[in-house]
C-alpha cells in the first residue's frame, strides 16, 4: 500500500511540475514594426486589426518578451499574449516615454478573410448557434433609421461569418424584431459600440441605423429560427410557460398548505393532549403561509 | 396501593402476532416480584413498556397512578439487560450524569458501593471488564431512591459469585417502600429474594402467580421445580 | 432539562470538532502563504511552485473534509445516542421526548453554523493572505466601498431586511437539512433491525435526490415567472415585493420545518424500535 501511494504521489508531482505554466520570459523570436502595425512571433506575421468583431474563448497568460539591443532602443518593455490556434495575438508595449500601447493582431493567414468579413465583402453568413444561413447582401437592403428605447429588450440573434469550417467566427451584427418587422443591425454601419455580446440590448434612447429585412428567403429563415413555423415551435410558448409556472407556485405555496391545513385541523380535533397542540401549531403555520403567499401573489399579478 | 397497574396491554411487533395479548397485572408497593418465563415470552417487552421505551398498541400502564411518560421516568429506575452507557465516558462522568438528571440519585451511596468494589472513578468504562461494567450499571441504578425498579435479566451472563453480589446489592440498597420487578430465567438464584412471582408464557399470558413463600409451602417445592413442571416441553 | 441535554450534546459534538476547526484554519493560513508563490510571475524553482500548488490543493481538500466531518459527527451522535444501546438510557431519562429531539436539533444546527463559519474564515484567511498585495490597496478598498454604496443606492434601508432575511433563511435551511437527516435515520431505524446505518444513508441519498430535482424544477419555473412579473413593476415597488417574497420563502421553510419536526417527533414517540 505504501509503495502504491508513493508511486502515485511521484506521478502526480511530476505531472504538476510539467503542467505548471512557465512564467519565465520567452526567448522565442519576437519582432515588431516601427509603427506596431505588424508583429512577428515564432516565424508568423500578425497584422494589426480591429478585433472587436469576434470573441476569444481561450485563456492565455501574457509572456514577457526578452528584447534585443535594437528593440530596447525603441521600447522599454513588451509582453505578448498568444492565443490558441495562433489566430490572435495581443501585445502591450511600454514606450521609452512610459506610454503604454495596446494592440491586437490577427495571423496574416486569416487577415484577408477577416477584413473581408468586417467590410461586408462576404456572401453567406450564419445565425449564431443555428445551422441557418443568410445572404449578407440581402440583409443589407432597405436602410432605415428607428428609434430604440433604453427600457426595451429585444430578442436578438447574432449574425456570424465563419471560415475555416467554423474554427473562426466573426460577429457582423444582429437581427431583431420590432413592431412585427425584422431588422438587421450591422456593426460596421451602426457603430462598433453596439457589440455587447450574446445578450444584446440597445444602449440608449436614440435613432439607430438599421436595415429592414423584406426579402422572402431571409424572412422564412427567420421564421424557422425564431420558432414561428410549426416544425420548430418549442414545446411551450411563453404564455404556456407562464401558466405552468403560475400553477406550480399556487399549487406548492397555496393548495398544498390549504390541503394540509384541513388535514391538520381534522387531526387536531381527533387527537388528544400533546398531538392536538402540535397539529394546531401546524395549522397556524399553514394559515400564515397561505396568507403571505396570497398577499404576494395578488400584489404581483 | 399498587405501584404498577397494567390494564389489558397488547403489543405486536409483527401484524397478527402479538407478543403481549391483553395482559393485566398489578404490583403492590414494597414487594420484590419475579417475572419468570422462557426466552421470548415477552418479559423484556413488558419491562420496556413500563419503562416507556415502547408504546403499547392498546391498553394502559400506570406507575404510581400516572400514565407512563416523563413523570414516571423520574420514579422508575431501569436496568436493561445490556450496558447502555457511552463507553468513552469515565465512571465519575456517569455519576455526574445521573446526579444531574435524577433528583433521587444518591451519589454518596454510589461512591461507597464503587469503593467497596475498588472501582476507580477515573477509569474509563471501556477499560473495565464486562462484569465490572455490569456492576457499575447496577450500582448506578440501585443508588436511586426510585419507587419502582425494573431489572431486566440482571444476573444473566455473569459468574455465580457476581450473581450473589448483584442480588445482595439489590436487597441492601433499594428503597424498602419501593417495588422491584426482576425478569430472569435463572430462577434458582433469584427465588430466595422474591416476595411474589409471576410465571409468564408466550403472548404475555400469566400461567401462575402469587406469594413465593406460600407457593413453595403449598407445593413443597422450589419455584424452580414448579417452573419446570409448568413449562414442561 | 433541555439545558442539561444541550450541555451533553454540545460536549459530545464539540469534543473533537475544535481540533478539526483549528486544523482547517491552519490549512487556510498555509494556503494563503502558498498562493503568492504559486501564481508569481518571477523565476520560482519548479519544485517549490509545485509544492505550493499541492499545498493549496491539500488545503482545499482538508477544508472540504472538515465540512463532511461535521455532517458525519451529527449523524453519529444522533444515531448512537438514540438508536444504539445508549438509547436505553436516553429514552428513560425523566425528560420529554420533545426535549430530547430539541436538544439534538439545536446542537446540530449550531454545530453546522459554527462549521460554516470556520470554513468561511479559513477561505477568507487564505484569500486575505494570498492576495494581500491586491486586497490591501486603496484602489481595492475604494472598489468595495463603491460597490456597497451602489447596493445601498438600489436597496436603501431594505438592505437591513435583506440581511436579516438571509440570516433567517440560512438558519431555517440548515434546520431543514438537519431534520431531514434525522428523519432518514429514524425512519431507517424503525423499519429495519440490521444494517440501519446503510439503510439510513440509502434513504437519505434517494430522498435527497428526489427533493432536489423537484425543487430545481420549481426554482426554474417560479424564478422565471417571478422575474417576468417583477419586470412589470415600478421601481418603488421592487424592494417591498422582494421583501415579501423573502418573507413568503421564509414562512414556507418554517412550514417544512413544522412538518419534518412532527414526523420526527411522531416516529420517536410512537415508532421507537430499540433492539
Amino acid at each position: 500500500m505504501k509503495k502504491i501511494l508513493s508511486i502515485i504521489s511521484s506521478v502526480l508531482i511530476a505531472l504538476t511540475i510539467f503542467a505548471v505554466p512557465s512564467f519565465a520570459k520567452t526567448n522565442d523570436t519576437v519582432a515588431f514594426s516601427d509603427d506596431f502595425s505588424y508583429v512577428y512571433y515564432n516565424g508568423t506575421r500578425y497584422i494589426a486589426t480591429d478585433s472587436r468583431y469576434f470573441y476569444i474563448n481561450d485563456y492565455a497568460e501574457p509572456i514577457e518578451v526578452t528584447l534585443t539591443k535594437e528593440q530596447k532602443q525603441k521600447i522599454k518593455a513588451m509582453s505578448i499574449t498568444p492565443y490558441d490556434s495562433e489566430f490572435y495575438l495581443e501585445a502591450n508595449y511600454l514606450l521609452n516615454n512610459n506610454t503604454s500601447v495596446y494592440c491586437t493582431y490577427i495571423n496574416e493567414y486569416y487577415y484577408k478573410h477577416y477584413q473581408n468579413a468586417i467590410e461586408g465583402k462576404v456572401t453567406t453568413v450564419y445565425l449564431y448557434d443555428e445551422d441557418l444561413t443568410f445572404n449578407l447582401q440581402n440583409l443589407l437592403q432597405n436602410k432605415t433609421s428607428i428609434l430604440v428605447s433604453e427600457d426595451s429588450e429585444y430578442d436578438c440573434y447574432n449574425i456570424m461569418y465563419q471560415f475555416f469550417d467554423g474554427d473562426v467566427e466573426v460577429d457582423l451584427g444582429v437581427v431583431f424584431k420590432q413592431d412585427d418587422k425584422y431588422y438587421y443591425l450591422d456593426y460596421a454601419t451602426a457603430g462598433i459600440e453596439f457589440i455587447h455580446g450574446f445578450d444584446f440590448s440597445m444602449i440608449a434612447e436614440k435613432n439607430v441605423t438599421v436595415y429592414e429585412i423584406t426579402d422572402e428567403e431571409s424572412l422564412s429563415t427567420l421564421d424557422l429560427a425564431l420558432g414561428n413555423s410549426p416544425e420548430t415551435r418549442p414545446l411551450f410558448d411563453d404564455n404556456t410557460t407562464m401558466l405552468i409556472s403560475g400553477f406550480l407556485l399556487i399549487f406548492i405555496f397555496g393548495i398544498i398548505p390549504l390541503g394540509l391545513l384541513i388535514l391538520f385541523l381534522i387531526l387536531a380535533l381527533r387527537s388528544k393532549t400533546k398531538y392536538r397542540k402540535i397539529f394546531l401549531t401546524l395549522s397556524l403555520i399553514c394559515i400564515l403561509q397561505i396568507a403571505v403567499f396570497s398577499v404576494l401573489f395578488f400584489m404581483i399579478m | 396501593m399498587n405501584i404498577l397497574e397494567i390494564k389489558n396491554i397488547t403489543k405486536c411487533y409483527k401484524k397478527n402476532s402479538p407478543v403481549l395479548n391483553g395482559l393485566s397485572i398489578s404490583v403492590p408497593a414494597g414487594k420484590i416480584v419475579g417475572l419468570l418465563g422462557p426466552n421470548g415470552c415477552g418479559k423484556s417487552t413488558l419491562i420496556k413498556l413500563i419503562a416507556g421505551l415502547l408504546q403499547a398498541d392498546s391498553g394502559e400502564i400506570y406507575v404510581d397512578g400516572q400514565k407512563v411518560g416523563e413523570k414516571t421516568a423520574a420514579v422508575v429506575s431501569y436496568l436493561p439487560e445490556r450496558p447502555y452507557f457511552n463507553f468513552k465516558l469515565k465512571v465519575k462522568d456517569l455519576l455526574k450524569y445521573f446526579s444531574e438528571f435524577y433528583s433521587d440519585f444518591r451519589i454518596d451511596r454510589a461512591e461507597k458501593l464503587l469503593s467497596d468494589l475498588s472501582i476507580n472513578k477515573n477509569a474509563r468504562l471501556s477499560s473495565l471488564s464486562k462484569g465490572t461494567k455490569e456492576k457499575v450499571q447496577l450500582i448506578l441504578v440501585m443508588s436511586r431512591d426510585a419507587k419502582l425498579y425494573l431489572l431486566d435479566e440482571p444476573i444473566a451472563g455473569v459468574d455465580p459469585a457476581a450473581r450473589d453480589y448483584i442480588l445482595g446489592t439489590i436487597i441492601s440498597n433499594y428503597n424498602p417502600e419501593a417495588s422491584i420487578i426482576i425478569t430472569t430465567h435463572l430462577i434458582t438464584d433469584v427465588e430466595q429474594v422474591l416476595d411474589e412471582f409471576l410465571f409468564m408464557t408466550y403472548g404475555g399470558k400469566i400461567l401462575m402467580g402469587g406469594n413465593a413463600d406460600a407457593t413453595r409451602t403449598k407445593y413443597s417445592k422450589s419455584l424452580d421445580a414448579i417452573f419446570r413442571e409448568v413449562f414442561k416441553c | 432539562m433541555l439545558g442539561k441535554l444541550l450541555k451533553h450534546d454540545f460536549k459530545a459534538l464539540f469534543k473533537y470538532w475544535w481540533i478539526a476547526a483549528i486544523i482547517s484554519l491552519g490549512l487556510g493560513v498555509a494556503a494563503g502563504f502558498s498562493i503568492p508563490i504559486a501564481i508569481s510571475d518571477n523565476n520560482i524553482p519548479p519544485i517549490l511552485r509545485a509544492s505550493t500548488i499541492i499545498a493549496i490543493f491539500v488545503a482545499i481538500m482538508g477544508i472540504g473534509v472538515f465540512s463532511a466531518f461535521s455532517v458525519v459527527m451529527i449523524f453519529i451522535r444522533f444515531y448512537k445516542n438514540l438508536f444504539t444501546d445508549e438509547g436505553y438510557l436516553t429514552f428513560t431519562l425523566p425528560v420529554k421526548r420533545a426535549s430530547i429531539l430539541n436538544s439534538k436539533l439545536i446542537s446540530a444546527v449550531l454545530f453546522t453554523i459554527a462549521t460554516t463559519f470556520i470554513i468561511f474564515a479559513a477561505i477568507l484567511t487564505a484569500l486575505l493572505i494570498g492576495f494581500s498585495k491586491d486586497i490591501f490597496t486603496v484602489r481595492f478598498l475604494n472598489e468595495i466601498h463603491d460597490s456597497v454604496l451602489e447596493i445601498y443606492s438600489h436597496t436603501g434601508a431594505y438592505i437591513y431586511i435583506y440581511i436579516i432575511a438571509a440570516v433567517l433563511l440560512y438558519i431555517s435551511i440548515t434546520t431543514i437539512s438537519t431534520l431531514f437527516l434525522f428523519n432518514c435515520i429514524t425512519f431507517a431505524s424503525t423499519i429495519t433491525k440490521k444494517a440501519r446505518v446503510i439503510t439510513a444513508i440509502a434513504i437519505y441519498y434517494v430522498a435527497n435526490s428526489v427533493f432536489t430535482s423537484i425543487f430545481q424544477i420549481l426554482f426554474v419555473f417560479s424564478g422565471s415567472y417571478i422575474s417576468d412579473k417583477m419586470d412589470t413593476l415600478s421601481e418603488n415597488m421592487y424592494n417591498p415585493i422582494t421583501s415579501l417574497i423573502l418573507l413568503c420563502v421564509f414562512v414556507f421553510t418554517v412550514f417544512i420545518i413544522g412538518i419534518l419536526y412532527t414526523i420526527e417527533y411522531y416516529m420517536l414517540d410512537r415508532k421507537l424500535n430499540l433492539l
